[in-house]
């Protein structure tokens, strides 16, 4: 299976069979953060963080693969690893190219992104419920209010804010005692 | 919290690109003004993308499982595959101490089985289909043994000998029937019912039997079986070994005196002269013998080689084709259902039935055509028959595009099974495509058959005569002044399908029948209707008015009646247009959509010739001919063949600079008139000729207007 059959996938929104195919990579990414000291369990969350990078990227139109899956993933899970240890020096960011800095940001903003999926997984299951159904399912909020038995779309639909606020709330605590 | 709701609102429309074009500019300046706005924004992708990881996440977890199932699937695939070689190999070595092997001389009874003999089958036999063939080997089958090393292996223990024996294939039968066994490695026995004996009571066997057969083909068989092919001290070349053996329970059976065992040997490249051996061990070495003059043929291969190109129509085949999709049916019966209806459904699906506007052609098309499934499955030698050649092309392309198929089967082999589709379909008549063109049509409302009749005209063309529906409604209504509108006939219509107005026969007179009208009651009543009929002017009936329309002299005629056709229209390359655009566009010379071949049925169309199908001759009592043209100079031209005494033209199918007019009949008067367009102008020829086979016919192209091509093509009529 070569990069350009993957990309197919992923163009067909077979994302799960690509991620399928890109596990193959898996025990070599593995090989590189056992070797950073880190245990198998850090392997695995390293490779799915740069497996949700990648998929980001290849979401937006304007990204282009100019190396391979390998390559790239590689380099995405050397960040992502150095980042969680919190061991890169400023000397090291300076010596970045472009791209490593590209990829670095990259890795900063899905940090990013991962409280904002903490901060969601808090609050109540119904809530979760239907904030997933309204940006995942893109259901209506009529459909919505069928699903999940609210009285009517407006219900959802207010609803669907109050759960929203809910987790910003927390999402921004976070923030600010990460930051702190 | 109020605006809040509403920012976020705002910003979903915007994400999903809900929003005009002025309400994203402003969006977007409200971005970069608003930093408010923008924090709401930002952290709103945030929280986005964040629910987005879920959701990715979830995908990953999946990849990730299958990925380990798949792996895990596969490492205790191959570690299995890897014990239980392990295992064989070991109950291997161990079970050979108790076999008891001693391939001794005095306990095998060398007996031979073939077509023509009719000795014994005993405990063992071997069968050796063998060319004679002199010492010097000439090919890896031929094989030298010499006595010591044959005698060296097999004086080994006889551990080692078993542990490299081949195993025999068991297969169980009823004697009371005939039966065939193909073995493994493809040996053919035909085995007639009620052949063996036990040799104990001498009686025919009958039920079950097992007869067990091991094959020695491969030179590695031959030689790990310790088997020679030595027939008294001159090198045989092998076709194959066979040692057969029959029993029933534990009694091994015998063949009776004058029953057979056919066998064929799969020979892969054909052998002549080749002979049966029987074996017989000596010395400890086998010695093939003899045993009959006769030539053993080597059935199977010509059998192989006929059923590879047997052809089993669809309707018969034992396995049909599967049309893919429908392998999960059931039964034969279900499958080839399915598979004629997905073929005729993918036809339906891909048929492009504008083709058949503008070619003249009205009414039911019948297209007949046939292909084959070939042993791959592939769709080949598609061969279409249709009224006209546009038709039969377009069903060649199609029928070109059906999928590949699992193919047919007879007796277990793949075979090609010709396939026949007919295909029918309606070019709309005119009156329907006059509808179909939204033309607005006066239609004919004569109530009484034969009172008025229409005439078609085309389309934009000022017609004058016959009497239309408006005077027919005055004759009815008794009223030359009755005011009468397309709306009213609109209405008159409508009036008609609801049986409101209905015609009927009356003896108006004794032994006088005359047409008349009945307007029902409810149409009286009806407001709005304009229908209001004097009592004194009305015949009466359950409240109807039965009327015998005017003498047609009682209502002038002023109007007049239309039935509008729209006007015939012709391919210009994959567009449908005009006669006059037809012939506008002919002389631009950068026009290159229209082809030589639209030019030839535009011509031979406005002429008035019908069009004829070769199938036409196929029935004909004259000879009939392939007709083929080779043109040098064709450069794409179009040629049509248009028949003198038919007044009709045939196309020609273009193929390899070659045209073919397929099947027509011998000694035709005919002219071949040839069209060219190139480079915005027309050229043409046209030479009479009688219809022969290997025509040798030159085109000298001149070069013609549109007009001077019609008038040279309606000429050859008189």
């Amino acid at each position: 299976m070569s990069d350009q059959d993957i990309l197919v996938l992923f163009k067909n929104g077979q994302r799960e069979k690509a991620f399928k195919k890109l596990y193959h990579l898996y025990p070599r990414i593995e090989k590189l953060v056992l070797s950073k000291g880190g245990s198998k369990d850090d392997a695995s969350d390293v490779f799915q963080e740069a497996l949700i990078i990648l998929n980001r990227n290849l979401e937006t139109s304007n990204f282009k693969l100019t190396s391979s899956f390998y390559t790239y993933l590689y380099s995405v899970s050397r960040f992502v690893w150095s980042d969680l240890q919190k061991s890169h020096t400023k000397q090291q960011l300076q010596e970045l190219n472009t791209q490593e800095v590209q990829v670095f940001q990259e890795v900063i903003e899905e940090k990013n992104y991962q409280l904002a999926e903490h901060a969601f997984l808090e609050i109540g299951k119904r809530c979760q419920q239907l904030l997933q159904l309204f940006y995942h399912q893109a259901m209506s909020f009529k459909d919505i209010a069928k699903v999940m038995q609210f009285k009517s779309s407006k219900i959802a639909k207010n609803q669907k804010y109050k759960c929203l606020q809910k987790a910003k709330d927390i999402y921004q605590t976070k923030l600010k005692s990460v930051q702190s | 919290m109020e605006t809040y709701t509403q920012y976020i609102e705002l910003i979903n429309d915007y994400l999903n690109n809900l929003l005009s074009k002025e309400a994203r500019v402003d969006f977007e300046t409200k971005l970069q003004n608003d930093t408010a706005f923008n924090t709401i924004y930002q952290e709103h992708i945030v929280f986005v993308n964040g629910i987005e990881r879920i959701e990715i996440k979830y995908d990953i977890q999946k990849a990730k499982r299958t990925y380990h199932t798949e792996k895990w699937i596969k490492i205790s695939g191959i570690s299995i595959l890897v014990i239980g070689v392990l295992v064989m190999l070991y109950t291997l070595v161990f079970n050979t101490s108790k076999m008891e092997p001693t391939p001794n001389s005095d306990s095998l009874n060398t007996i031979i089985i073939d077509s023509t003999s009719n000795k014994k089958i005993s405990s063992k036999t071997f069968v050796d289909s063998t060319k004679v063939n002199e010492i010097e080997t000439k090919s890896e089958h031929e094989i030298r043994y010499t006595t010591t090393t044959i005698y060296e292996k097999f004086g080994g223990t006889s551990s080692t000998d078993l542990e490299i024996k081949k195993h025999p294939q068991t297969i169980s039968f009823n004697t009371q029937k005939d039966t065939t066994i193909t073995c493994k490695e493809g040996t053919v026995l035909k085995i007639t019912k009620g052949s063996f004996i036990n040799p104990k009571t001498g009686k025919t066997v009958t039920g079950k039997v097992d007869i067990k057969v091991t094959e020695y083909y491969k030179l590695s068989d031959i030689l790990l079986a310790n088997l020679s092919t030595v027939s008294n001290d001159r090198q045989l070349e092998t076709g194959g070994m066979l040692y057969i053996e029959a029993t029933q329970g534990d009694i091994k059976l015998e063949l009776k005196d004058d029953k057979s065992i056919d066998i064929s040997f799969p020979t892969k490249n054909k052998k002549t002269g080749m002979q049966l051996f029987s074996g017989e061990w000596k010395d400890e070495n086998i010695n093939w013998k003899l045993q009959t003059d006769d030539v053993l043929e080597n059935l199977d291969i010509s059998e192989e080689h006929i059923e590879e190109l047997v052809e089993v129509p669809f309707s018969v085949v034992e396995e049909v084709p599967i049309f893919p999709g429908c392998e999960d049916e059931v039964s034969n019966e279900a499958i080839k259902k399915c598979t004629s209806d997905a073929i005729s459904k993918f036809i339906r699906k891909k048929f492009n039935t504008d083709v058949g506007l503008g070619l003249g052609l009205t009414g039911r098309q019948r297209i007949n055509s046939i292909f084959k499934i070939d042993t791959e499955g592939n769709i080949i030698f598609i061969q279409s028959r249709a009224s006209h050649p546009r038709l039969s092309e377009e069903v060649d392309r199609i029928v070109a595009l059906l999928p590949k198929m699992i193919p047919g089967k007879q007796r277990g082999r793949a075979v090609i099974v010709p396939y026949s589709l007919p295909i029918n379909f309606d070019i709309l008549e005119d009156e329907e495509l006059s509808k179909r063109f939204g033309s607005t049509t006066v239609r004919d409302t004569s109530l009484t058959g034969s009172l008025i009749s229409s005439e078609s005209v085309e389309m934009d063309t000022i017609y004058t005569s016959n009497r239309g529906s408006i005077e027919f409604i005055r004759e009815v209504m008794h009223d030359k002044d009755f005011p009468v509108d397309s709306l009213f006939i609109n209405e008159w219509e409508q009036y008609k399908t609801q049986k409101l107005i209905r015609s009927i026969n009356i003896e108006t007179k004794p032994n006088y029948i005359e047409s008349a009208i009945v307007l029902r009651k409810p149409l009286i009543e009806m407001d709005g209707s304009k229908f209001k009929i004097l009592e004194d002017d009305s015949i009466t009936r359950g409240g109807h008015i039965i009327r015998v329309p005017w003498d047609k002299a009682q209502v002038p005629s002023s109007s007049r009646g239309y039935k509008l056709v729209p006007k015939p229209i012709f391919q210009a390359g994959s567009k449908m247009v005009t006669g006059k655009a037809f012939e506008a566009r002919l002389g631009d010379v950068a026009d290159n959509t229209i082809s030589s071949r639209d030019v030839g049925y535009y011509a031979l169309r406005t002429s008035n010739l019908g069009w004829i199908n070769c199938d036409r001759f196929i029935n004909g009592r004259t000879t009939r001919i392939k007709y083929k043209l080779k043109i040098k100079n064709a450069e794409g031209a179009s040629v049509n063949m248009v028949f003198k005494s038919l007044n009709s033209a045939l196309p020609s199918w273009y193929t390899n600079d070659v045209y073919d007019f397929q099947t027509v009949g011998a000694n035709e008067d005919v002219v071949l008139v040839a069209i060219k367009r190139k480079d915005g102008k027309l050229y043409y020829d046209m030479v009479e000729t009688k219809t022969k086979s290997n025509p040798q016919i030159d085109f000298d192209f001149k070069e013609v207007t549109i007009e001077q091509l019609k008038k040279a093509i309606e000429n050859i009529k008189s």
